[in-house]
């Protein structure tokens, strides 16, 4: 009895070979499953994973699984790789072969990269890097480790940035703020898009505020207070001061000459006059967390009002913007659930993603993670709310999260009031990568010696890698941590 | 019959015993054969002539077309002179069957031999040996459903299907069909096998009238017949005749063969919630709540009179509708419209310093009409990726990015 003929359709078997990754199941079963089901999904059928040599059942006899097995033959790995002997113990040492393709690119400055550039890494300038991502604030956890363990800030050149950024240099800056969202599936790359368009508006000497996860300010709050001025509104003092600590390094040169607009009252006794310079209001709320959400508020207004009389291009650039809109899970004094417009960082966020200004772009990126679901819907928080930060802590979140039906796309995740409140704007898709996206960041992480192991440096363990990733970024980086 | 034979006499020598037992043997089997098969009215195929109830006898095969005789001889027997010799014999009635369908007979093959028995011959006694079960024994080209004319439970001897049910043990495969309780707990129709169905249609043929030729296609019945009333009668053994699912009434109905108007629908849809299907555009009523068919019956028929024309009022409260109480998005009016207005004056001023175009002319313009329709494509249709792209560049050609 064949398979073929009870089911009518062939069933590709594919042999995971433990003896090339042999510790996988140890680090990360959460990948590999997630890749069975995305398979299954696909129409293979993932039937048997060897653990090298088994000792022979009845029920492996009875499967003619030699036939229909795709066996990924075992790499050569002595012939295909050089060895030289090192300096030390005089053996000789493996060395990764010479990589193929240009995956790395010399041009530095995202304003001169074209498609040429698509798909290489470019490098970060260090003192840019720190300047822009002070504490690595607001990069991706998994990437902020590579930059440390390569000490070389890398992105990728993807198509998704290039196309924002193609939209930035074209856009008519008398019109009203355009907005662009960066969508797709968990761990595609948004975040690294849009610092990689942040570096691009950085080197044309724009104004950024970034504002990194902004869901971060509606969950895992610590504390809240009475907004200083308005009652109905909740102040978030110790992420706005720790917001104006990072704005200070990152705007300082470019907000250096900006002066205030009008007098601002924080207190009875304190006050910041008209005409001084903005970075007195920033150290303002730096030095006196109680006014520093509303120090936060100012500056947005400021360079708001600045960007409109066109003395400055502003790029506001939001990650998970979804979170500005809806329910939050932050607890008001009454034990009752603030809204989003409560709080007062919110608050402003949420005036400076409005399209009433102009001057400047407004660039964004909607996360799956901090979906709080829409009204109504029963859900547990904890679930996405947990762990956000630290997804190596509990791997198996992503899969609790794509339990769920997939939303990736914009308008679902921003909700009926997001919108609303966003529309129109320009969404872009960040996919998988592409088999060259794919190629060039294999040879990026044999070139840094990320990938160790010599048989995954063969063509045989570069097919498994992506057999394994199935071309999902995120995955593909955790899958290599232990190789 | 033996004494006659004189094998007494022969079997006295010690010396060449096997030739002349062996047709002794043979000869006194035949015997016996001929005569049962003159008295009885039967045939026979195995007949055994065993003349002792020793456990180690020898047995002594001999294939004669049509017949097998087999002759079990007990070598302790040989040296007894006084011990009378026991002639039985055993007449094996369901061999009749056996040789017609079976080639071979178990156990050894290779014909008498000398010696001890040898641990593959198999068993001594005829009635011992494996009996090959029936559904081996069974023609490919028989007549299933007198094989299996009504509902029984599942016996495996009986139904030649390699079936297999039941949880794997020891990483194998399912149990298979013999002494498979599995099998017996589930109900089966292997009485009504497309054959059986076809010869009991065949049957019933005589009591049907023809079908009516205006009504050969479906479109035809549900164009003439637009409503649909199921109801199941049960056929029981037991005390009452009555099954109390039989009450259950059930009305299905085309929407479209309604008159209705937008509003008149929208309101229905909106009456019959959850009973109405988007994919089939089918409603369906089901009325249990009276103890008799009839009168759930007319209570259908009351509902959907009372559902239509409720439909067609339009009461005062309706004028009070919300956006969240529709079932679609509705553009005209929506925040959407608001903020693309906006977005536009915003552009033109930017451009001529001034606006002086009314929110009609804006909306009139043929790139608003794509987004309107891009955007109520996307909130309702879902937001598949054809959606969103086509809302994406939707919004590029009015923002005029490219």
């Amino acid at each position: 009895m064949c398979m073929k003929s009870i089911l009518g359709k062939n069933i590709q078997t594919f042999v995971i070979n433990m003896e090339i990754f042999p510790r996988l199941h140890l680090f990360k079963m959460a990948a590999p499953m997630k890749i069975f089901r995305e398979l299954r999904r696909k129409g293979f059928e993932l039937r048997h994973v060897n653990h090298g040599p088994m000792p022979i059942t009845w029920s492996a006899l009875r499967r003619p699984y030699r036939e229909q097995a795709v066996r990924y033959a075992r790499s050569s790995s002595a012939a295909a790789a050089e060895t030289e002997p090192s300096v030390q113990t005089g053996e000789p040492v493996v060395q990764p072969p010479p990589v193929r393709t240009i995956f790395r690119t010399p041009v530095s400055n995202p304003v001169n990269h074209s498609l040429e550039q698509e798909a290489q890494f470019y490098t970060i300038p260090p003192h840019e890097y720190k300047a822009m991502f002070p504490q690595d604030h607001g990069v991706p956890p998994r990437f902020k480790k590579q930059v440390e363990t390569f000490t070389e800030a890398c992105i990728m050149v993807r198509k998704p940035s290039l196309e924002v950024m193609s939209y930035l240099q074209q856009a008519n800056y008398s019109h009203p703020a355009i907005r662009y969202v960066f969508y797709g599936t968990r761990g595609t790359g948004k975040t690294l898009c849009l610092c990689h368009v942040l570096h691009y508006c950085t080197k044309q000497g724009w104004v950024v505020l970034f504002f990194p996860k902004a869901s971060n300010w509606v969950k895992n709050v610590k504390e809240i207070q009475p907004s200083f001025h308005n009652a109905e509104r909740y102040d978030q003092p110790l992420e706005a001061v720790s917001w104006l600590k990072t704005f200070k390094v990152s705007a300082a040169d470019s907000i250096k000459e900006l002066q205030t607009q009008q007098k601002y009252q924080w207190s009875k006794r304190e006050a910041t006059e008209q005409g001084r310079p903005l970075l007195e209001v920033v150290e303002q709320g730096i030095t006196r967390p109680k006014t520093a959400t509303d120090c936060v508020g100012v500056v947005v207004k400021e360079l708001k009002d600045q960007a409109n009389q066109g003395r400055i291009r502003l790029l506001v650039a939001v990650d998970s913007v979804n979170s500005l809109f809806g329910r939050t899970v932050v607890r008001k004094p009454d034990r009752s659930m603030a809204y989003g417009s409560e709080l007062s960082l919110i608050y402003n966020l949420r005036k400076l993603v409005r399209n009433d200004w102009r001057g400047g772009a407004i660039v964004t990126a909607v996360r799956e993670a901090a979906f709080l679901g829409v009204e109504g819907e029963k859900v547990d928080h904890r679930r996405y709310t947990r762990h956000e930060d630290n997804p190596d802590f509990y791997h198996d979140i992503e899969d609790h999260v794509s339990a769920r039906a997939e939303t990736f796309a914009p308008e679902a995740l921003l909700g009926k009031e997001g919108f609303e409140y966003m529309d129109p704007y320009v969404p872009v898709l960040v996919e998988k990568y592409t088999e060259k996206e794919m190629e060039s960041c294999l040879d990026y992480y044999t070139d840094r010696r990320w990938i160790q192991n010599e048989k995954c440096w063969t063509e045989a363990g570069r097919q498994q890698l992506k057999f394994l990733s199935g071309y999902q970024p995120s995955d593909l980086e955790r899958i290599c941590g232990p190789l | 019959m033996f004494r006659s034979l004189g094998m007494r006499g022969i079997w006295r020598t010690e010396k060449d015993p096997p030739k002349i037992r062996l047709i002794d043997a043979l000869l006194a089997t035949l015997l016996a054969l001929s005569e049962l098969l003159l008295q009885r009215k039967y045939c026979p195929l195995e007949v055994a002539a065993d003349w002792s109830t020793q456990t180690a006898s020898r047995k002594l095969w001999c294939e004669i077309p049509s017949v097998t005789i087999m002759a079990a001889v007990c070598r302790n027997t040989f040296p007894c002179w006084s011990r009378r010799l026991q002639t039985s014999l055993c007449i094996n009635y369901n061999s009749l069957q056996r040789a017609s369908s079976l080639a071979q007979t178990p156990g050894n093959q290779r014909g008498p031999q000398r010696g001890r028995r040898r641990r593959d011959d198999g068993p001594a006694s005829p009635s011992r040996r494996p009996m090959v079960p029936r559904a081996a024994r069974m023609a490919e080209d028989q007549d299933w459903p007198s094989v299996w004319p009504t509902a029984a439970t599942f016996k495996p001897s009986a139904v030649p299907l390699p079936v297999r049910m039941g949880f794997p043990l020891n990483r194998g495969v399912q149990p298979d069909k013999i002494g498979n309780n599995e099998l017996r707990k589930i109900p089966n129709f292997l009485h009504l096998t497309p054959v059986a169905v076809k010869r009991h249609c065949e049957v019933l043929k005589q009591f049907c009238t023809d079908w009516p030729a205006a009504l050969e296609t479906d479109e035809s019945c549900e164009e003439h017949f637009p409503l649909e009333v199921i109801t199941t009668d049960y056929v029981l053994s037991g005390p009452s005749l009555r099954h109390p699912e039989a009450r259950i009434v059930t009305l299905k109905l085309k929407l479209s063969q309604l008159e209705l108007d937008d509003h008149a629908r929208k309101k229905l849809l909106k009456l019959v919630g959850d009973r109405y299907d988007k994919e089939t555009d089918t409603l369906t009523i089901t009325a249990d709540g009276c103890p008799h068919r009839k009168q759930n019956y007319d209570y259908t028929q009351y509902l959907l009179t009372v559902l239509y024309l409720e439909a067609w009022k339009t009461e005062p409260w309706e004028a009070s509708i919300t956006p969240e109480d529709r079932d679609e998005f509705l553009w005209e009016g929506s925040p959407s419209e608001q903020n693309i207005v906006s977005t536009i004056k915003a552009i033109q001023e930017a451009e001529k310093g001034s606006s002086d175009v009314t929110q009609d002319e804006i909306v009139q313009n043929p790139d608003v009409q794509l987004y309107k329709q891009a955007v109520v494509n996307q909130k309702n249709q879902g937001e598949g990726s054809e959606q969103v792209q086509g809302y994406k560049d939707s919004v590029k050609r009015l923002l005029g990015l490219n």
